[in-house]
C-alpha cells in the first residue's frame, strides 16, 4: 500500500509534488493552529467558572458566618442572587444531614447526580470542578464547605451553567473549520500559481530543449539567463552538445574521407581492368597490370582490416591476452624489425629506461611500431629517436621524441584523428592511409591508458604512451 | 598430398583448389562444418584448411572435436577476423596457423607448405642456391665463395628466404617469422630489409636471386 502510494508520488509532476508538500504542510499547521485555539479557549471559559463558583463558596459562607441565623441575606443571595442569573446558577446548603436552602429549581434538575467530593487530604475548602449534563443544559458545578465560629459545617453544592460557553466555543469550532478550509482553498490556487511561476525556467529549459535540432549541433542553452540550480545541467547539457558535434564532424569527415580511401584503389583497378581488356593479347602486360591490379586489392584490404580494427576497438571487443612484458625487451624487437627502416634515412633509435607492463604483447608491439615508423617516416634525417620509459607509483610512460620539423598546436592534437596528415593531400611517398596513431590511441584506450603529444621544445615531437600502472601484475 | 578444405564460401574454395591443385595438391571440399568434421575423421589428409564460420557447426568445434582423435594433422585455420584473440584461441585449441581473410593465394601457399614440411625437415648443416652458401651451425653465408657478414636478423630473413626456395612469401608472413610481429606493419619495413639484404649479398643483376613478386611478396630463385 505504501509502497504503491510512494510509486504513484514518483511519477507526479514536480508542480503536483509541490503543491502536495505545500498544502499537506498548510494543512498541519492550520490543525495546531485551531486546536490550540479551541483548548485555549475552553480553558480560559473553565478558569473563568471555576473562579465564580469558587468567589460563590466564599460568599456563601461569609454569609453562613456573619448572620447566622439571617437567612435572608443568604436566601437573596441562592434563590434570588444573582437576580436574573437564576438559570445559570443554582446552590444547596446542607448542615450535616440536614438541607439548610437550596434554589427551588435544583432539586429538580439534579435529582439523583453526584457532586464532587472535598478531598480529605487537601486542606482547601473547594472540591474539584466537574461538569455535569442536565436535561440539556451543561453545569460545572462544584462542593465547598464552610465553618462557622459555633462550631457548624456547613456543605455548598453550587452548579454553574455553562451551556452558552459551550455554543460559542461550538460557534468558534465551526469558524476555525471554516478557516482551515477557505485557507486550503487559498494555498491550493496560490500555491499552484507560485509553483507554476516559480518552475517556469524549468519549463522554458524544456521547451529549449526540445526545439533542439538533432541536424544543428551548434545551438547551446544560454547558461547566463539560467537559476543557480538549472546551470550545472545546463552547462553538462552544453558539454554533452559539443561532444556531439565534435563526434558528429568527425564521423562526418571519416565517412568523406573512407570513400575518398577506397575511391582511389578502386579507380585504379577500374583504369587497369581497362587497359587489360584492351591488350588481350599481350601476356606480359596482363601480368604485369594484375600484379599491380593485385596490390591496389590489398591496399584496400589492408585499409578495411584497420577499419574493423577500429571498430572492434570503439565497441570495446577488442579483447587482450594480457601478460607480463619486458618493456626493454619488447622495445628491442620493435627496435630491430626497425633497424634497416630507420637507418634508410639515417636515423637511429636509441632507449633509456625500463620497466614491467601488464599488457597485449601483439598489440604493445604494434602500438611501438606505429609510433616509431611515423617517427622516422617524418623525423629529421641524421638524426636519433629517442625512447624514454618513465615507471613511477602511478604511471608507465613511454616517451618516442623525435627531431622533425615545427607541426603547430592545430595539428598536434589532431594527429590521432582517422586518417589525419598534416599534409591534406595524401602523399604516396609517405604511403600509409593515415590509420597508425588512431590504432595507437586504440590500443592505449583498450589499456586503460592514454595517448599524448607535445611540440613544447622546438623542434622536437613528443608522443608519449601513458598506462595505469595498476594493470601491471606481479 | 590430399588436402581437405572446409569452407562455406564456394567461390573462394573454387579458386584455393584450382591454386592448390595447380601446385599438385589433391583438394577434398567441404561446404559446412558437419561434412568437413565426416570427412575429417575418414580420410587421412595430410593438411585440413578450416574455416572458423562454417554452417551447422563451426570452425572452433570441428577444431576440438578433430583434435580428440587426431593430434597430428596439421589443420591451418581461416577467418574473416582480425583479433588478436581468435589467433590465441585457435593456437590454444590445437591448430597449427592461422591465416586472416582476406589473404594472397601465394600466401596460403607458403604456410601450407612450411607445415607440411614441420617436422619431416632433414637436419642439414649446410644448405646451398646457386652461389650461395649457408652454413647453419656457424650462421655463416658465402657468396661466390666470399664470407658476408649479416646481422642475426638478416641471416633469418635469407634462412627464411631460402628454406621457402621458389615459393612467395608475403611480407607480412616475413615479419611474423623473422620478427615476431603479428599485425599489419608498414609494408616499406620489410622492403627495406630486403634491399638491405640484397646490397649486403651483393645481389642484383642477372644473377639475382631474391625476386619481387609485384603483389605478393618476395621470393629465391636459382636464375634460369
Amino acid at each position: 500500500m505504501l509502497k504503491r502510494f510512494s510509486h504513484f508520488f514518483k511519477q507526479l509532476s514536480i508542480s503536483a509534488r509541490l503543491c502536495a508538500l505545500v498544502l499537506s504542510g498548510m494543512f498541519v499547521i492550520l490543525m495546531v493552529i485551531s486546536t490550540a485555539s479551541y483548548y485555549l479557549l475552553n480553558k480560559k471559559f473553565n478558569e473563568a467558572a471555576s473562579k465564580f463558583l469558587k468567589s460563590e463558596i466564599d460568599v456563601i459562607g461569609a454569609l453562613l458566618k456573619e448572620h447566622v441565623g439571617n437567612w435572608d441575606a443568604l436566601n437573596q443571595e441562592i434563590v434570588w442572587r444573582p437576580q436574573g442569573n437564576n438559570y445559570q446558577f443554582l446552590a444547596q446548603i446542607t448542615l450535616g444531614k440536614k438541607l439548610a436552602r437550596i434554589t427551588p429549581t435544583m432539586i429538580e434538575k439534579f435529582r439523583g447526580s453526584i457532586w464532587p467530593e472535598i478531598s480529605a487530604q487537601s486542606q482547601s475548602p473547594y472540591s474539584d470542578m466537574v461538569k455535569l449534563y442536565r436535561q440539556g443544559r451543561i453545569y460545572q458545578v462544584m462542593t465547598g464547605s464552610v465553618t462557622t465560629p459555633a462550631g457548624q459545617t456547613f456543605i455548598i453544592k453550587l452548579a454553574y451553567d455553562v451551556t452558552q460557553n459551550q455554543e460559542i466555543l461550538n460557534v468558534f469550532l465551526g469558524d476555525l473549520l471554516l478557516i482551515t478550509v477557505i485557507g486550503i482553498l487559498i494555498a491550493s490556487f496560490s500555491s499552484w500559481f507560485f509553483i507554476r511561476f516559480g518552475l517556469s525556467p524549468l519549463k522554458n529549459f524544456t521547451a529549449f530543449l526540445l526545439k533542439i535540432d538533432p541536424k544543428k549541433h551548434n545551438e547551446r542553452i544560454d547558461v547566463e539567463r539560467l537559476p543557480s540550480e538549472l546551470k550545472p545541467l545546463a552547462e553538462s547539457f552544453n558539454k554533452l552538445l559539443e561532444k556531439i558535434e565534435k563526434n558528429f564532424d568527425q564521423l562526418t569527415t571519416f565517412s568523406s574521407n573512407i570513400a575518398h580511401e577506397l575511391r582511389t584503389p578502386i579507380n585504379n583497378l577500374m583504369l587497369e581492368t581497362e587497359v587489360i581488356l584492351k591488350h588481350t593479347d599481350d601476356q606480359k602486360k596482363i601480368e604485369l597490370l594484375l600484379s599491380s591490379s593485385l596490390e591496389e586489392y590489398q591496399r584496400l584490404s589492408k585499409i578495411i582490416e584497420k577499419l574493423l580494427f577500429l571498430a572492434r576497438a570503439d565497441s570495446d571487443s577488442l579483447a587482450l591476452s594480457r601478460a607480463s612484458l619486458d618493456l626493454s625487451e619488447e622495445l628491442n624487437k620493435v627496435i630491430e624489425f626497425l633497424q634497416a627502416f630507420a637507418e634508410e634515412k639515417n636515423m637511429k633509435i636509441v632507449y633509456h629506461g625500463s620497466g614491467k607492463l601488464f599488457a597485449d604483447s601483439t598489440l604493445l608491439r604494434q602500438a611501438f611500431s606505429n609510433i616509431l615508423t611515423n617517427a622516422i617516416k617524418y623525423g629529421n634525417p641524421n638524426t636519433d629517436i629517442r625512447v624514454i620509459i618513465n615507471s613511477d607509483n602511478e604511471f608507465v610512460k613511454i616517451h618516442v621524441i623525435n627531431e622533425s620539423t615545427d607541426i603547430s598546436d592545430e595539428h598536434i592534437q589532431k594527429l590521432s584523428e582517422r586518417f589525419y596528415r598534416i599534409d591534406a593531400h595524401r602523399s604516396t611517398k609517405t604511403g600509409g592511409v593515415g590509420l597508425g596513431l588512431s590504432i595507437v590511441q586504440s590500443i592505449m584506450k583498450a589499456h586503460d591508458g592514454r595517448l599524448e603529444f607535445s611540440n613544447k621544445h622546438k623542434g622536437h615531437i613528443r608522443v608519449s604512451m601513458i598506462f595505469p600502472k595498476n594493470i601491471q601484475s606481479s | 598430398m590430399h588436402i581437405l578444405l572446409v569452407e562455406d564460401e564456394e567461390k573462394a574454395s573454387q579458386y584455393i583448389k584450382m591454386g592448390l591443385s595447380e601446385h599438385g595438391f589433391l583438394v577434398d571440399l567441404a561446404d559446412n562444418g558437419r561434412d568437413g568434421l565426416f570427412m575429417a575423421k575418414e580420410v587421412p589428409y595430410d593438411l585440413i584448411i578450416l574455416d572458423i564460420m562454417l554452417p551447422m557447426i563451426d570452425g572452433w568445434t570441428v577444431l576440438k572435436k578433430i583434435r580428440i582423435e587426431d593430434k597430428t594433422t596439421p589443420i591451418l585455420l581461416l577467418t574473416a577476423r582480425d583479433a588478436v584473440d581468435d589467433r590465441v584461441k585457435g593456437l590454444n585449441f590445437g591448430a597449427d596457423d592461422y591465416l586472416v581473410k582476406p589473404f594472397v593465394f601465394s600466401e596460403l601457399l607458403a604456410r601450407i607448405q612450411a607445415l607440411l614440411r614441420r617436422g619431416k625437415q632433414q637436419q642439414v648443416d649446410r644448405i646451398k642456391v646457386s652461389d650461395l652458401e649457408i652454413d647453419l651451425v656457424k650462421r655463416k653465408i658465402k657468396r661466390h665463395g666470399k664470407r658476408v657478414d649479416l646481422s642475426s636478423k638478416e641471416f633469418n630473413l635469407l634462412l627464411l628466404l631460402v628454406r621457402h626456395q621458389g615459393e612467395t612469401l608475403s611480407r607480412t608472413y616475413i615479419a611474423e617469422q623473422v620478427w615476431d610481429m603479428n599485425f599489419d606493419s608498414d609494408s616499406n619495413i620489410v622492403d627495406v630489409a630486403i634491399k638491405r639484404l640484397r646490397a649486403k649479398i651483393g645481389d642484383s643483376g642477372d644473377r639475382k636471386l631474391i625476386h619481387t613478386v609485384r603483389g605478393s611478396g618476395y621470393l629465391i630463385e636459382e636464375g634460369e
